[in-house]
């Protein structure tokens, strides 16, 4: 069963590989904002992808608008518990 | 040696080159450098230079090639690639047009980022939201944020609620021209792709030239609407999302009021000209034709003129900054 620090860890993993310069990936906190923390808008957007290819799921207009931190974004992944290929 | 799968996203941006009309160079600005175009495209530089050699246009600078923002834009739409940042981008904003008209009118209440450009706070501004304008509702009042009589404003946080509705429009006229454009949408006698700043402005000319984007489109109907008698404006501002973008449509005023028309959303529901699975909901054209839809939030700008502008130039800019909105949760 997975503890909130997996999908925080999925999460920051799922951030890496959207990032143009992965390690920056590192620097951000659990809770600060995605943009606060200088991701760009195709950052942002390949992150959503991310999600979607990780869950193996489209995820709904509302999740995708709120997710907006990594712990949304970890929250967005324990609503779809269980589901999808989940391949970080 | 390249993945087969790596060799066909270069294939498919190649492919690309051919399907638009490349920024004419009276009009065209290069000033994007190889490496954000390899960015922009997820490609490698290599691949750019491969797409220089195939008739990518470029300015050769002691930086190397620099090439013209809005072509590299219309390379990533329409590529069919699924994975440069222009196709992500459209593809998710316009998800909504799958769902059903309940979640595109009635009232949604959105927090909205507007980030420009951080090198130099004083060298951009934009022109803010339109609180008065039908439909918007601002929930947050306080003083430093955007106020109504502000031409322009620096980067801001607005809380608004957008309520969504349709409207019948009667007018044969308006229905005529509407139909007009959108058969030259549809048929590529216009080819709907990215259009740069300077050339948006000259709408008329554009679409002479067969290209258009949201802009261009709604300046064109906005004009003809008025030849044929009636009161018009085009519109702009953002159409919301975690990565919002510009948009623009266009209002006819008839029984005392201004009713939308979004024609280019009807040209494009799906957010690109491709077959990808991403049909829209059987009623999103339809009622594009008098819609006024609850994530599409105007901003003070005269018949759909820029947003931005560059104080130390004073020429207006495409929106450079980042618009994101989330849903609103807590009271302002």
């Amino acid at each position: 069963m997975s503890t909130e620090y997996d999908y925080l860890l999925t999460a920051r993993q799922l951030l890496k590989n959207s990032l143009d310069l992965p390690e920056l990936a590192d620097q951000i906190d659990d809770h600060e904002q995605f943009l606060d923390a200088g991701v760009n808008s195709g950052e942002i957007i390949r992150l959503v992808y991310q999600c979607e290819k990780y869950l193996g799921t489209e995820l709904e207009d509302g999740e995708i608008v709120n997710a907006t931190s990594l712990s949304m974004v970890a929250a967005v992944l324990r609503t779809h518990a269980g589901e999808g290929p989940h391949v970080a | 040696m390249p993945s087969e799968s790596y060799r066909g996203h270069l294939a498919q941006l190649t492919a690309a080159l051919s399907r638009f009309i490349m920024t004419p160079p009276t009009w065209a600005s290069y000033r994007s450098t190889t490496q954000a175009a390899a960015t922009l495209l997820r490609c490698t530089p290599a691949d750019i230079a491969q797409l220089v050699r195939q008739g990518l246009p470029c300015a050769q600078s002691a930086q190397g090639p620099l090439f013209e923002y809005f072509d590299l834009m219309n390379v990533g739409r329409f590529s069919q690639s699924g994975v440069t940042t222009p196709e992500m981008v459209a593809l998710t904003l316009m998800r909504f047009s799958r769902k059903s008209p309940s979640t595109w009118l009635g009232d949604k209440e959105w927090q909205v980022k507007v980030r420009l450009p951080g090198d130099d706070p004083d060298r951009y501004r934009i022109r803010p939201p339109d609180f008065e304008a039908p439909g918007v509702t601002r929930l947050d009042q306080h003083a430093d944020r955007p106020g109504q009589a502000e031409a322009h404003t620096g980067s801001y946080t607005a809380e608004v609620r957008l309520t969504g509705a349709h409207d019948t429009i009667h007018l044969p006229a308006a229905r005529e021209i509407y139909r007009e454009l959108l058969a030259d949408l549809h048929s590529g006698k216009v080819g709907y792709q990215a259009v740069c700043e300077p050339l948006r402005a000259e709408h008329t000319l554009a679409w002479d030239l067969g290209m258009a984007d949201c802009m261009v489109t709604n300046r064109v109907f906005a004009d003809r609407l008025r030849s044929a008698g009636l009161r018009a404006r085009a519109r702009r501002g953002f159409i919301l999302g975690l990565v919002g973008s510009e948009h623009a449509w266009c209002e006819v005023h008839e029984d005392g009021r201004w009713k939308s028309m979004d024609v280019t959303f009807a040209a494009r529901p799906a957010g690109l000209a491709v077959s990808r699975p991403v049909p829209a909901h059987d009623e999103f054209v339809t009622r594009c034709f008098g819609a006024r839809f609850n994530r599409i939030l105007p901003c003070l700008s005269h018949d759909a003129q820029s947003l931005m502008y560059d104080t130390t130039t004073q020429q207006p800019l495409p929106m450079i900054g980042i618009v994101s909105a989330t849903e609103r949760t807590q009271p302002a």
